[in-house]
């Protein structure tokens, strides 16, 4: 294409030299050199002409739509890992009451929506007293009723 | 208390990462990246070895430009002026000697700036995820929109026009030194201001975008995350404080994790960009010592093309500079983040 271009303009430029050459010093001379001069000006115009605007707004649209995919992501992260954390330092929090019961036990909490605790899944060895006293805690401390503690 | 401490800091996530460096810059990249101070030391000390066989080329060839001026002002010793077959054989000379190179080096820029350009696509996605964990959501969707469109704009532009018309400023350097032409000094002239031009003029309006929204959004983006923090303490006490303290530490570990891509980013296009750049550079100080060398000796118009080929040089390190500047200021506004 740039080669075209060029040899439209070297074509251009070789007619009208050789035309202004041969043409004499009068006002016809003068005018056709005024259009030669014009005829050149055009064709080194023409790609400007012919070129078309981006659509910038389309572009913003488009960058727009990639940066919401991109912050999805990162929400979807952050609630990923808030969720994990929370369920991690509620799992510690039961292992450390539980041990200073003198229990050993492995935990498994499930969280609500708001990632607040839902149920638990308590298993190991236990007496009755250390149920209980745990099922309290859990009850008071952290809002799980006995009906969604699972003892195993 | 090492348990509690843990409880505190988070591991950095392998579901949001920095893209791979592109191949171009495997060589100055660090291995180690969490530190940026040491990971720029690292890139500037493998930099060197990779300019030595470079300076070598450069100086014979600034050796044979002043050669040439030096024959020329030979020619012309008598005092007689220097005749128009004379300019026309060392503008072809300097021409042939420099051409070559100067189409490498135009070539390099092209390419640098192409693959800076798509580092940078990759990364955004990834800088923009790093921030809205962090709770920046409207910073990251300005910055994102505002960094993806600037970044697209300047590498059409110098992919497309900028880069391209210096092959026209080479041949219109070169026949008005080898005619001796000066009415092709004003297209010159009005090529390189062109470029200048339309360098700074992006990076305004690309600076003034980020200021802008960075004091809006952020603002935003703050305010909304302290109510976030308050709503959570509110709640039943100790689920209220485990909660609070996890949100705390996420966002801590949101932090880390943004600074570690934002990092690694930056240095990936550090170390892309600095090698070509400093080819470039040699380039550049090498044609200008050759030409203030022919300036004390050599004819007028060799040595103007001497200085012209320099101004091309000195043209692509703008360009490539600026498209680094560019990118450089979008990635440390993401590292910036809330608040």
């Amino acid at each position: 294409m740039a080669g075209k271009y060029v040899l439209s303009l070297v074509t251009a430029a070789l007619a009208g030299g050789v035309l202004t050459g041969i043409l004499p010093e009068n006002s016809g001379g003068k005018l056709i050199r005024l259009l030669c001069g014009v005829f050149l000006l055009t064709a080194v115009l023409r790609p400007v002409a012919a070129l078309e605007l981006p659509d910038l707004s389309a572009w913003m649209s488009g960058f727009e739509a990639d940066a919401q995919t991109a912050v999805r992501e990162g929400e979807d992260y952050l609630a990923g890992e808030k969720r994990r954390v929370i369920r991690q330092r509620l799992e510690t929090y039961i292992l450390d009451k539980a041990k200073g019961m003198g229990l050993t036990l492995s935990v498994e909490v499930s969280l609500t929506e708001d990632n607040l605790p839902q149920s638990v899944r308590l298993t190991g060895d236990y007496t009755r007293e250390q149920r209980d006293s745990l099922t309290y805690i859990l009850k008071t401390e952290l809002g799980i009723p006995e009906a969604r503690q699972l003892w195993q | 208390m090492l348990l509690l401490l843990c409880l505190f800091i988070l591991p950095v996530s392998a579901e949001i990462t920095a893209p791979q460096v592109p191949e171009a810059g495997r060589k100055l990249m660090p291995d180690q990246t969490e530190s940026f101070s040491d990971g720029l030391r690292h890139i500037l000390k493998e930099l060197l070895p990779i300019l030595r066989p470079e300076l070598d080329q450069g100086l014979l060839t600034g050796a044979g430009l002043v050669a040439v001026c030096l024959l020329l002002s030979l020619v012309s010793a008598d005092g007689a002026p220097v005749g128009r077959t004379v300019e026309l054989v060392g503008a072809v000379s300097i021409a042939a000697l420099l051409l070559g190179n100067a189409h490498t080096m135009i070539r390099m820029a092209a390419d640098t700036v192409t693959e800076m350009s798509e580092y940078e696509k990759l990364l955004l996605p990834a800088v923009t995820a790093a921030m809205a964990a962090q709770g920046g959501i409207n910073s990251a969707t300005a910055l994102y929109a505002g960094s993806a469109l600037f970044n697209t704009v300047l590498s059409a532009l110098l992919g497309k026009l900028l880069l391209p018309v210096q092959y026209l400023y080479l041949a219109a350097a070169t026949a008005g030194a080898a005619l001796g032409n000066d009415t092709l000094k004003s297209l010159k002239n009005l090529l390189k201001g062109m470029i200048l031009w339309c360098m700074k003029t992006l990076l305004s309006l690309f600076t003034a975008y980020l200021g802008i929204t960075g004091v809006v959004s952020g603002s935003a983006d703050a305010a909304v995350v302290k109510a976030a923090k308050t709503t959570i303490s509110t709640l039943i006490p100790i689920v209220g404080g485990i909660l609070s303290d996890a949100s705390e530490a996420v966002l801590v570990g949101a932090g880390m994790l943004r600074g570690a891509v934002g990092i690694y980013g930056i240095l990936a296009i550090l170390a892309v960009f600095l090698g070509p750049f400093s080819r470039i550079g040699v380039q550049f100080l090498i044609l200008k010592g050759a030409g203030a060398l022919c300036g004390l000796f050599g004819g007028k118009s060799a040595t103007g093309l001497i200085d012209d080929f320099g101004d091309v040089m000195r043209m692509l390190l703008a360009m490539t500079g600026g498209m680094c500047l560019l990118l450089l200021v979008s990635s440390v506004c993401f590292l910036k983040g809330v608040g």
